[in-house]
C-alpha cells in the first residue's frame, strides 16, 4: 500500500541555509497494518509524512501510496489516504455533520452517497449526539474524534496519522487509539507517527525507527530488539536513536 | 479546474463568514446602521453651529453715530441682523472694544458724513473686524446688506433733490434663485466621499474574510486538512477569492447605496427647511420665490461609479489576500494591513488637488477610479478616459491576484515560519555560495515589467520633452524602456540569452530584415493613409510631433534618421522581443503571443489612431525573433523602418521648409503636389510591398535553414550519446 524509496527533503531557511530534514528514508506498510514511525522530535516524522500527504513535494526518491506516485500522480494519492496530525484543526464555525459534508464533497462524492458516508461515519465514531453542535463548543477528545471522522468519510485505503495523540489525555488518547486499530481491522493501512515508545509498542505491527531524518531501523519489536541486544524497546530505541546523535550531542 | 470543487469552497466560506458575527457587522451593520446615524448626528450638530452662528446678531459700534443718523437708524431695523452698541463713539475707545471682543465691528464714520454724502461730496466709511472670527464670515455680509441700503437711501435723497425719481437709477427689479444648488451640494458631496468610501469600505470588507480564509486556516491549521483533499490548490483558491471579492463588492456596494440615501435625506430635508424659511420671510414682502426643487439621485451615475470602481476593489480585494498570505497570523495580518488601507486616502488627495484625468493618472491604481468616479458623477465622463481607468485597473487587479495565486501555491503554506515578506530570496544567491538555476521570465512578472515601464514612460517622458528629440528619445529609449528590462532580468536572474534572443543572425536573416524595414515604410504609410479616411488622427498632436522633430532635423539631416532608428530599434526589441514576448510564448500559442505582444508595443507608443498599424509591425517583429531566435533581425528591421520614415521627412522638411512641413501633417496629400517627392513615393510604394516579399522570403528560407541545422546537430548529439552508451568501458589505467 506504501512504498517508500529512499525518499528525502531539503528545506531552505530563512537565512538561505539548506537543511536536510529527511534523507534517504526507505519503508514499507501493507494494508491492514498499522506501522509506527518512531522518533524523537524534530527527527523527520513530520516531514516524511507531508511528504507522503503530497503536502510537500520531496527533493529526491520516489514513493508510492496505493500505486500512484505521489509527486506524478498527488491527485490519486490524495485520492487513497485520510491525513490527520496534531496540528490539524476543525473550521470552529461549522459542526462535525457540516464538516464531514464539506470533505466528502471535496472527495468527490455527492447526493444519497454522501448522505449515506457522513451517517455511517458519524456512527462510527460514535459523534451522532454531537453531530448538530458547533465544532468549537466541543471537548479536545470530541474534536479529535471528529477529525479522524473527517480524514475518512470517503473511506480510503491508507491512513497517515502524525502524532493523532499529542495533546490528548490518556482516556481520550484510547478511544482514538482503539478507533484506529479498528480501521486497521478493517483492512485501512495505517501509517502512524508517534514519540511514545509504549504506544507505539500497544499500537503497531511493525516500527521504523526515524532519527535525525533518516530511517535507522525496521522491523517488529522483537527484531528490533534482537537487531540491539536490548530486551525491550526502549532499549532497543536508545541504542538506535543515541548511535545516531551528533558526538558533540552525546559528549554532554 | 472543477467548478463543483470551488463552488463546495465558497459555499463553505460562505457558511463561516454568515456565522461570523464581526464580518457582518462590518459588511451590513455599519452600512446600514452606522452612517445614517453618523451622517444625521454629524449633520445635526453643525447645521445647529451653523443656525446660531446665523441667528446671533452681531454687535457694531458705530464712531461718530451722531453724524450718519440714517444709518444708525438702518443698523436698528430688526431684520439687519445687527445690534448698535451704544456709547463708543470714539475710535480709540471702540478700537479697545473690538480687540477685547466686546464688538464684532466697528463703522468708522468721518465726522459730517451723511451731510457731506448729500451735498455730494465724497465720503468714505471704514469697517474694521478680526476677520479670523467665525462670527465675522456669517457677519459680513449683513453689514454690506446695511451699507449698501444706506447707500441707496443717500441716492434717493441726493435724487430726490434734484427732483428725479428714484427707480431712474433701477430701471430693473432683479431676484435671483440657484435652482442647481441643493443638486450641485449633494453631488459635490457624493464626489468628496464616494470614490474613497468605496475603497475603504471594499478593503473593510475584503480584510476580514480574506484573513480569515487564508491567515487563520494557516494559523489554526486547517489548511493542512484542505490540501490533503483531490482539490486542487487553484481551486481552493479561487473559492476562497469569489468569496473575498463578493464580500468586498457587496460591502461597497451597500455602503455606496446606503451613503446616497442618507445624503440625500440629508440633503433634501435642508433643503425642504430653507425653502419653508425663506416662504416664511417673503411672506410679509412682494414677491414669494418658488421653493427650490428638492435634490435627486442619478441612480444611473452612481450605477456607472459603481461599475468604474469594481477593478480597484478587485484590487483592493487581492491586495488584501496577498497581505492575509504574507502574515504568519492575525497579529501580523493585522499590521501588514495598516499600508492597504491608507490607499482609500487617495481619493481624497485627488479631490484636494482636483486633478485633470491625464492619462498618466487614468493609468495609475487606485487614482484612475476616483478620477473616474468623479467624472461619471459630474456627468463629464468620456469613454475613452472610463475604458482606460477601467482596464489598467483590471490589469492590477489580475496582477495582485497572479501574485496571491504564486503565492498560495509555495508548498512553505504549511510551514508557519515561513516567511515570504522577507528579502532574502529577491537575488537568490548566497546560498551555501551556490547562485540559484537561471530561469526565464513568467508572464505576470512581464506584465509587472510592462507596467513599470509604462509608467515610467507616462511620468518622466513629459518633462524629458524640453529638452529636445534627440536627448528626449535617449532618455525614453535608455533610460525608461531599455534600463528596465535588463533591470528585473538582473533582479530575478533571468536566462539572459534565451531571455533576450541574443543569439548570432545569419546574414539572409538580416538582409531579408533590412528589406522588410525599407519596404514596410511605404507600405505601412499607405495603410495609414486609407485609415485615416473613417480614423483620422489628432491634428493638433501630428503638428505637435512635427514641431518636435523641426529642430533636429535642420541640424542635423543625416544623423537624426540613424540615431531615431537604431536609439528605438535596439531599446524597444530589448524590451518587447525580450522579457515580454519570451514570457508571452511559454504560456500562448505562437500567434497569441505575437497578438499579445505586438499589442503591447503599439500601447506603449500612446496613439490609438497608430495602435492597429504598430500591432501589426509588432508582430512582424515578434515573428522574426520567434521563428529565428536572435532579435538582432527585429532590432534591425525595426531601425532601418524608423530610419526611413524619418529620413523621408527629412527631405520633405528640406524641400518644403518647415512652416509647410507642420502644415503638411494635416493634409498630407500637399506632399504630392511636388515633383520630386511624387516621384519618390510612388517609387517606394510600387517597390514596398516587392521589397517586403523578397525581406519575408529571405528570411523563411533562413529560418528554414537554421531549423535543419538544429536538426542535424540534435540527430548527430543523440547518435554521440548512444556510442558512448554502448561502448565497453576500459580501464583508465
Amino acid at each position: 500500500m506504501i512504498e517508500v524509496q529512499q525518499l528525502s527533503k531539503t528545506y531552505e531557511d530563512p537565512g538561505g541555509e539548506e537543511i536536510a530534514a529527511l534523507t534517504d528514508a526507505t519503508l514499507s506498510c501493507a494494508a491492514g497494518e498499522i506501522y509506527g514511525l518512531l522518533g524523537p522530535n524534530g527527527a523527520g516524522k513530520t516531514t516524511t509524512l507531508r511528504c507522503l500527504a503530497t503536502i510537500l513535494a520531496p527533493t529526491a526518491g520516489t514513493a508510492t501510496i496505493a500505486g500512484h506516485d505521489i509527486v506524478s500522480q498527488s491527485e490519486q494519492v490524495r485520492r487513497s489516504i485520510g491525513f490527520v496530525s496534531a496540528t490539524t484543526a476543525l473550521y470552529a464555525r461549522l459542526t462535525p455533520r457540516e464538516t464531514l459534508h464539506f470533505f466528502g464533497a471535496l472527495h468527490g462524492l455527492q447526493g444519497a452517497k454522501l448522505e449515506a458516508r457522513v451517517r455511517d461515519t458519524l456512527s462510527l465514531f460514535a459523534i451522532e449526539e454531537y453531530a448538530d453542535r458547533p465544532n468549537d463548543r466541543l471537548s479536545t477528545g470530541m474534536k479529535q474524534r471528529v477529525n479522524l471522522a473527517r480524514a475518512v468519510v470517503h473511506d480510503p485505503p491508507v491512513l497517515i496519522l502524525d502524532e493523532p495523540t499529542t495533546g490528548l489525555d490518556p482516556v481520550v488518547s484510547r478511544t482514538v487509539e482503539d478507533a484506529v486499530k479498528t480501521l486497521a481491522q478493517s483492512g485501512k493501512c495505517v501509517l502512524f507517527s508517534t514519540h511514545l515508545l509504549d504506544q507505539a509498542e500497544d499500537l503497531c505491527s511493525r516500527l521504523g525507527i526515524i532519527a535525525h531524518g533518516r530511517v535507522v531501523a525496521e522491523g517488529s519489536v522483537a527484531e528490533l530488539c534482537a537487531q540491539t541486544g536490548s530486551s525491550n524497546l526502549r532499549g532497543a530505541f536508545f541504542a538506535l536513536v543515541e548511535d545516531r546523535l551528533e558526538p558533540t550531542m552525546r559528549d554532554e | 479546474m472543477r467548478f463543483e470543487i470551488i463552488r463546495q469552497v465558497f459555499q463553505k466560506e460562505w457558511r463561516e463568514t454568515l456565522r461570523d458575527r464581526r464580518s457582518l457587522a462590518v459588511m451590513f451593520g455599519v452600512p446600514l446602521i452606522v452612517y445614517p446615524l453618523l451622517i444625521l448626528i454629524t449633520a445635526s450638530i453643525s447645521q445647529g453651529a451653523a443656525q446660531r452662528v446665523r441667528q446671533q446678531k452681531m454687535r457694531v459700534a458705530v464712531v461718530n453715530a451722531g453724524d450718519a443718523p440714517h444709518l444708525v437708524a438702518e443698523i436698528e431695523r430688526r431684520d439687519s441682523g445687527l445690534r448698535l452698541a451704544r456709547g463708543l463713539d470714539e475710535a480709540s475707545e471702540a478700537r479697545r472694544a473690538l480687540d477685547a471682543k466686546r464688538v464684532d465691528a466697528v463703522l468708522v464714520v468721518p465726522p459730517n458724513a451723511e451731510a457731506d454724502a448729500l451735498a455730494s461730496r465724497p465720503v468714505s466709511i471704514r469697517v474694521l473686524a478680526d476677520n479670523s472670527r467665525p462670527v465675522w464670515s456669517a457677519g459680513q455680509k449683513k453689514i454690506d446688506l446695511v451699507l449698501q441700503k444706506y447707500q441707496e437711501q443717500i441716492i434717493a435723497q441726493r435724487l430726490e433733490a434734484r427732483g428725479v425719481p428714484a427707480t431712474l437709477v433701477r430701471p430693473i427689479k432683479t431676484t435671483r434663485q440657484d435652482t442647481a444648488l441643493p443638486d450641485r451640494r449633494l453631488r459635490n458631496l457624493m464626489i468628496s466621499l464616494l470614490p474613497m468610501m468605496l475603497l475603504l469600505t471594499g478593503a473593510l470588507g475584503a480584510f476580514f474574510p480574506a484573513i480569515n480564509v487564508i491567515t487563520s486556516e494557516r494559523e489554526l491549521g486547517t489548511l493542512e486538512s484542505l490540501l490533503v483533499t483531490p482539490a486542487a490548490k487553484m481551486e481552493l483558491l479561487l473559492g476562497k477569492v469569489a468569496l473575498v471579492l463578493l464580500s468586498a463588492l457587496l460591502t461597497a456596494g451597500l455602503n455606496m447605496l446606503s451613503m446616497a440615501l442618507v445624503l440625500w435625506r440629508t440633503m433634501s430635508q435642508a433643503t425642504a427647511l430653507a425653502a419653508s424659511n425663506a416662504a416664511k420671510s417673503a411672506g410679509s414682502g412682494d414677491t414669494a420665490a418658488a421653493p427650490p426643487p428638492l435634490p435627486g439621485i442619478d441612480f444611473g451615475a452612481l450605477a456607472l461609479a459603481y461599475v468604474a470602481a469594481v477593478p480597484t476593489i478587485v484590487f483592493v480585494a487581492a491586495l488584501c489576500l496577498v497581505v492575509a498570505l504574507f502574515a504568519r497570523n492575525y497579529k501580523e495580518a493585522n499590521s501588514y494591513a495598516t499600508p492597504v488601507f491608507f490607499l482609500a486616502l487617495v481619493p481624497t488627495m485627488m479631490n484636494l488637488t482636483e486633478a485633470r484625468a491625464t492619462p498618466a493618472l487614468l493609468a495609475t491604481p487606485a487614482v484612475n477610479s476616483s478620477l473616474v468616479i468623479r467624472d461619471v458623477l459630474n456627468g463629464q465622463v468620456s469613454t475613452g478616459a472610463f475604458a482606460l481607468a477601467f482596464l489598467s485597473s483590471c490589469l492590477y487587479a489580475g496582477l495582485m491576484l497572479s501574485v496571491a495565486a504564486r503565492l498560495f501555491s509555495s508548498e512553505n503554506l504549511v510551514n508557519p515560519a515561513w516567511e515570504p515578506l522577507s528579502f532574502k530570496g529577491l537575488r537568490r544567491d548566497g546560498k551555501n555560495g551556490r547562485p540559484a538555476p537561471r530561469r526565464l521570465p513568467a508572464v505576470d512578472e512581464a506584465l509587472a515589467l510592462g507596467a513599470v515601464s509604462l509608467l515610467l514612460v507616462f511620468y518622466i517622458q513629459p518633462s524629458l520633452q524640453p529638452l529636445g528629440l534627440l536627448p528626449m528619445l535617449a532618455g525614453n529609449e535608455l533610460l525608461l524602456i531599455a534600463a528596465p528590462a535588463l533591470l528585473f532580468a538582473w533582479m530575478f536572474r533571468y536566462r539572459w540569452r534565451e531571455t533576450f534572443a541574443w543569439r548570432k543572425p545569419l546574414f539572409g536573416e538580416m538582409l531579408g530584415a533590412t528589406l522588410l524595414g525599407i519596404g514596410l515604410a511605404p507600405c505601412i504609410a499607405v495603410l495609414a493613409a486609407l485609415q485615416s479616411h473613417f480614423f483620422a488622427p489628432d491634428p493638433a498632436k501630428a503638428r505637435a510631433t512635427a514641431e518636435l522633430f523641426v529642430p533636429a532635423l535642420q541640424s542635423n539631416p543625416w544623423l537624426t534618421p540613424i540615431a531615431v532608428g537604431v536609439l528605438a530599434g535596439v531599446c524597444e526589441e530589448i524590451l518587447f522581443r525580450g522579457p515580454i514576448q519570451t514570457a508571452l510564448a511559454r504560456r500562448l500559442p505562437m500567434w497569441a503571443a505575437l497578438g499579445v505582444g505586438g499589442f503591447l508595443f503599439a500601447a506603449f507608443h500612446l496613439d490609438s489612431y497608430g495602435l492597429a498599424l504598430r500591432t501589426l509591425i509588432g508582430m512582424i517583429l515578434g515573428w522574426l525573433v520567434l521563428r529565428g531566435g536572435s532579435v538582432f533581425p527585429a532590432m534591425l528591421l525595426h531601425a532601418v523602418y524608423d530610419a526611413v520614415l524619418v529620413g523621408f521627412s527629412a527631405f520633405t522638411l528640406h524641400r518644403f521648409g518647415p512652416e509647410q512641413f507642420v502644415k503638411m501633417t494635416d493634409r498630407p496629400d500637399a506632399l504630392l503636389q511636388d515633383e520630386l517627392a511624387k516621384q519618390i513615393f510612388g517609387g517606394a510604394v510600387v517597390a514596398g510591398p516587392f521589397l517586403v516579399l523578397a525581406g519575408w522570403m529571405l528570411c523563411r528560407s533562413a529560418h528554414r535553414h537554421k531549423a535543419r541545422a538544429e536538426q542535424q546537430h540534435a540527430a548527430q548529439q543523440r547518435e554521440v550519446q548512444e556510442r558512448v552508451a554502448q561502448a565497453p568501458l576500459t580501464p583508465l589505467t
